[in-house]
C-alpha cells in the first residue's frame, strides 16, 4: 500500500477526533476522543518513519503513548474527584474553578 | 494481501473512531476506542512497527482501556445525549473538522508531501524490533526516555493525589479495613498470612482483630 | 546484543503455516478434555476419593459425556442482559486464549518430507510482549461477558477479574524481563537454544517463583480464583451462562493454563532440551514440551487442591507490595549481573 493511504486514515480519525472533543459535553467521552487525536498523530508518525526507513519516528510515537497514559490517568483522576464531590460529570456545568 | 488487510483494518480504525463520537452510553464509547485501538494495532504492523503495536496493546488496550472502564463502571455507565450544549456548537464543530480535514487533505495531496505515493523505503530486517527501537531509546533519545519516565512518575503521584478521599474516613483506614491487618513481605515469607479461613476466626491461627474476636466469644458460647 | 538479534527464523511455505496452525489447535483441542478429566481425578485422590471413574473406562469418557450434555442444553440468557455482547464474549476468551498458544515452540526446525518447518506456530521478535498483548485483550472477553450478563454476581466478578489481571501482569512481565536480559533476545526459541548450558531455572530462580504466582492469578486458578469464588460470587463472570457458551468460558481458562504452563517451559525449563546432554531424534521434541506443561499442569491442580482462597484485600496487597517489589528486585540484579 502506498504510504498515503496511512496518513489519510491519520487525517481522518485526527479529525473524527476533534469533531468528538468539540461536541461531547461527557469528560470522559473527551478523553476518549484526545486519545483518538493522539493516535492519529501516532499512525502519521509511524507511516513516516516507514517512509524514511528511520525508526525515529516510532520512538516518537512511544513517547507519544507515554504521555497518552500520563493524561489519561489525571483526566480519569479529576473525574473520579468530580464524582466523589457530587459533581456532575458535564464539562458545560464545570465552569468554577474552586479547589 | 496486504492491502486486503489495510482495508479491513483501516476500516476497523474509522468505525471505532467515529463510534467513540457518536455512541450516547460512556461503556460503549470505550468499547468502541478499544476495537479502534486493535485495528490501529494491525496498521502499525503493516508499517513493520512490530513494538510499537504490541506495545499499543499491552499499554492502550491492555491497561489505560482498563482504566477506563473502571471508571465508567464507577461513575455510572447510563446513557447521556450526544447533544451537545447548543445546535449552534455542533455545526460550528463540524465545519471545523471539515475544514481542518480539508485542510490536512491540501497538505497531503497538495504541495509538499508528494514522495509519499511511493511505497516507502525498502525494508531492511530489523526495522521496528524491540532492539533497535532499545538501542535508540537508551542513545539517541535518551533525554526523552527520561523525561517520559519522570513524567510517568508525576502523572501517578498526581493521580494517586486526586482520587484519593479527603474526607469521611482517614488515611489509615483507607489502606485496610478495619480489623483486617495489611500483609506484609516479613509475614509472607515467614508463613503468618492471614488466611481469612474460619480457623483464624475461631482462635486458631493469627489474630484477626476485634470481629473476628466477637465471633470467638460467640464460638465459645454456643457450640 | 547486535540487531541480528530479531531476525527471526525463516518464512515457511503458506500451506505449510496452515497445517501447522491445524495441528497445534487440533491437539490443544484434543488434550483440554483429558485435562479436565485429569484435574478431577487428580483432585479426588487428594481428597481421598476416586473422583470421575463411571462413564467408560477409568472414567475417561467423562469429558464426552459432559459435552453432550452441555451442547444439548437450551441457549439462555437473561433478559436483562446485553445479547451480541453476551455472545461475543466467550468468543474474545478463546480467540485470544488460542492466539497466545501460536507461539509456544514445541521443537526446534525439523527437516519433514524436504521442507523446513519449524515446530512452533510463530517465531516473532516480540516474544513475550505478543503473549502478553493477547492476554490485554482477554480481558475484554470476561469484562463483557460479567458486564453485558446484567447480573450483580457476574459483574462483580468481572471488576476482580480486571484489577486482579492487571496487578498480576506486571509482575508476571517483570519477572520474563530477567529472563530475557539473560538470553539477550526476544524470539521464545532463541531463548530455548541459550538454555543449552543451564535452565533458567537455576540462574532465574526468583524469577521462576513470581512467574508462577503470578500465573495462578493471570489463569484465574486457586488460591487466586476470586474471579470465580463460587462461595460469594456463585460462578463469577460467567455465572449466567449455560451450555456452549458455558463451555467456551472454561475452554479458554484451562486453554490459558496450557499456555501458561508453555510459557514457563519454554522460559525456566529449556523448552524440548533435555538435561545431562541427552540429544533425542527431532520428533521426540514436542513429547518432551507437553510432559515438562504436564509437570506444571499437575502442579496447578496441587495447589488448588492445598491452598485455601485468599481474601480479596489480601490478594491486592500482595500482589502491590510483596510481588511487584520482589519481581522488580530480581530484574535489577539480574540486570546487574548481567552487565558486569
Amino acid at each position: 500500500m502506498p504510504i498515503v493511504w496511512y496518513v489519510v486514515v491519520s487525517a481522518l480519525v485526527f479529525c473524527i477526533g476533534t469533531y468528538g472533543v468539540l461536541t461531547r459535553r461527557n469528560p470522559l467521552v473527551i478523553l476518549l476522543c484526545l486519545e483518538l487525536m493522539l493516535n492519529a498523530s501516532n499512525l502519521a508518525l509511524i507511516a513516516f518513519a516507514r517512509q524514511h526507513g528511520n525508526a525515529d519516528g516510532q520512538i516518537f510515537a512511544i513517547i507519544v503513548l507515554v504521555v497518552a497514559a500520563c493524561e489519561v490517568t489525571i483526566g480519569l483522576g479529576l473525574i473520579v474527584a468530580l464524582y466523589r464531590r457530587r459533581l456532575p460529570i458535564d464539562v458545560d456545568q464545570m465552569n468554577e474553578l474552586q479547589g | 494481501m496486504s492491502s486486503v488487510v489495510f482495508f479491513v483494518a483501516a476500516i476497523g480504525v474509522l468505525a471505532g473512531a467515529i463510534g467513540v463520537v457518536v455512541l450516547a452510553n460512556p461503556f460503549y464509547s470505550v468499547l468502541a476506542l478499544v476495537a479502534h485501538l486493535i485495528s490501529l494495532a494491525a496498521l502499525f504492523l503493516l508499517l513493520r512497527a512490530e513494538f510499537v503495536a504490541a506495545a499499543q496493546v499491552v499499554v492502550y488496550a491492555g491497561a489505560v482501556m482498563v482504566l477506563y472502564v473502571f471508571v465508567v463502571a464507577y461513575v455510572g455507565g447510563q446513557d447521556q445525549p450526544v447533544r451537545s450544549s447548543g445546535p449552534g456548537l455542533r455545526l460550528i464543530a463540524a465545519l471545523f473538522g471539515a475544514a481542518l480535514l480539508c485542510e490536512l487533505w491540501i497538505a497531503v495531496i497538495g504541495s509538499s508531501l508528494k514522495s509519499l505515493t511511493e511505497h516507502g523505503a525498502p525494508y531492511t530486517p530489523g526495522f521496528g524490533s524491540p532492539s533497535q527501537i532499545g538501542q535508540l531509546l537508551l542513545t539517541r533519545f535518551l533525554e526523552p526516555f527520561e523525561v517520559a519516565s519522570f513524567l510517568l512518575l508525576v502523572a501517578a503521584v498526581g493521580a494517586v493525589i486526586l482520587a484519593r478521599r479527603r474526607r469521611g474516613l482517614g488515611d489509615e483506614d483507607e489502606e485496610r479495613l478495619p480489623g483486617f491487618p495489611a500483609i506484609s513481605v516479613a509475614e509472607v515469607l515467614s508463613g503468618r498470612v492471614p488466611t481469612g479461613s474460619m480457623a483464624e476466626a475461631a482462635g486458631l491461627g493469627y489474630e484477626v482483630g476485634e470481629s473476628a474476636a466477637g465471633t470467638r466469644r460467640q464460638a465459645r458460647g454456643g457450640w | 546484543m547486535s540487531s541480528s538479534v530479531a531476525v527471526v527464523g525463516f518464512y515457511e511455505p503458506w500451506w505449510i503455516q496452515i497445517i501447522k496452525a491445524l495441528v497445534i489447535f487440533a491437539a490443544a483441542f484434543a488434550i483440554l478434555p483429558i485435562l479436565t478429566v485429569y484435574e478431577r481425578k487428580l483432585l479426588g485422590r487428594f481428597q481421598n476419593r476416586y473422583g470421575p471413574n463411571r462413564v467408560g473406562p477409568f472414567g475417561l469418557m467423562q469429558p464426552l459425556a459432559e459435552i453432550v450434555k452441555f451442547a444439548t442444553k437450551e441457549p439462555f440468557r437473561p433478559t436483562t442482559s446485553i445479547g451480541y455482547m453476551f455472545r461475543i464474549a466467550p468468543m474474545i476468551a478463546i480467540l485470544t486464549a488460542v492466539a497466545a498458544l501460536a507461539l509456544v515452540p514445541f521443537g526446534d526446525v525439523q527437516h519433514i518430507f524436504g521442507q523446513r518447518v519449524g515446530l512452533y506456530g510463530i517465531d516473532v521478535s516480540i516474544g513475550p510482549l505478543y503473549v502478553f498483548a493477547f492476554a490485554g485483550i482477554s480481558f475484554y472477553g470476561i469484562m463483557l461477558g460479567g458486564w453485558s450478563s446484567g447480573s450483580k454476581y457476574s459483574f462483580l466478578g468481572a471488576m476482580r477479574g480486571a484489577a486482579q489481571l492487571i496487578s498480576y501482569e506486571v509482575s508476571q512481565g517483570l519477572a520474563l524481563v530477567g529472563v530475557v536480559i539473560t538470553a539477550g533476545t526476544l524470539s521464545l526459541t532463541g531463548i530455548v537454544h541459550a538454555q543449552r548450558g543451564m535452565w533458567y531455572l537455576i540462574p532465574q530462580f526468583a524469577g521462576f517463583v513470581i512467574f508462577l504466582v503470578a500465573s495462578f492469578a493471570e489463569t484465574n486458578r486457586a488460591p487466586f480464583d476470586l474471579v470465580e469464588a463460587d462461595a460469594e460470587l456463585v460462578g463469577g463472570y460467567f455465572t449466567e451462562y449455560g451450555g456452549t457458551p458455558f463451555i467456551a468460558f472454561m475452554f479458554a481458562e484451562y486453554m490459558n493454563m496450557i499456555v501458561v504452563a508453555g510459557i514457563a517451559t519454554t522460559m525456566f525449563l529449556g523448552g524440548w532440551l533435555l538435561p545431562f546432554g541427552i540429544h533425542p531424534p527431532g520428533w521426540v521434541d514436542p513429547f518432551v514440551v507437553v510432559a515438562k506443561m504436564m509437570i506444571f499442569i499437575t502442579f496447578f491442580i496441587w495447589v488448588r487442591a492445598t491452598l485455601p482462597r485468599l481474601r480479596y484485600d489480601q490478594l491486592m496487597s500482595f500482589g502491590w507490595k510483596a510481588l511487584l517489589p520482589l519481581a522488580t528486585l530480581n530484574l535489577l540484579v539480574t540486570a546487574i549481573l548481567v552487565v558486569s
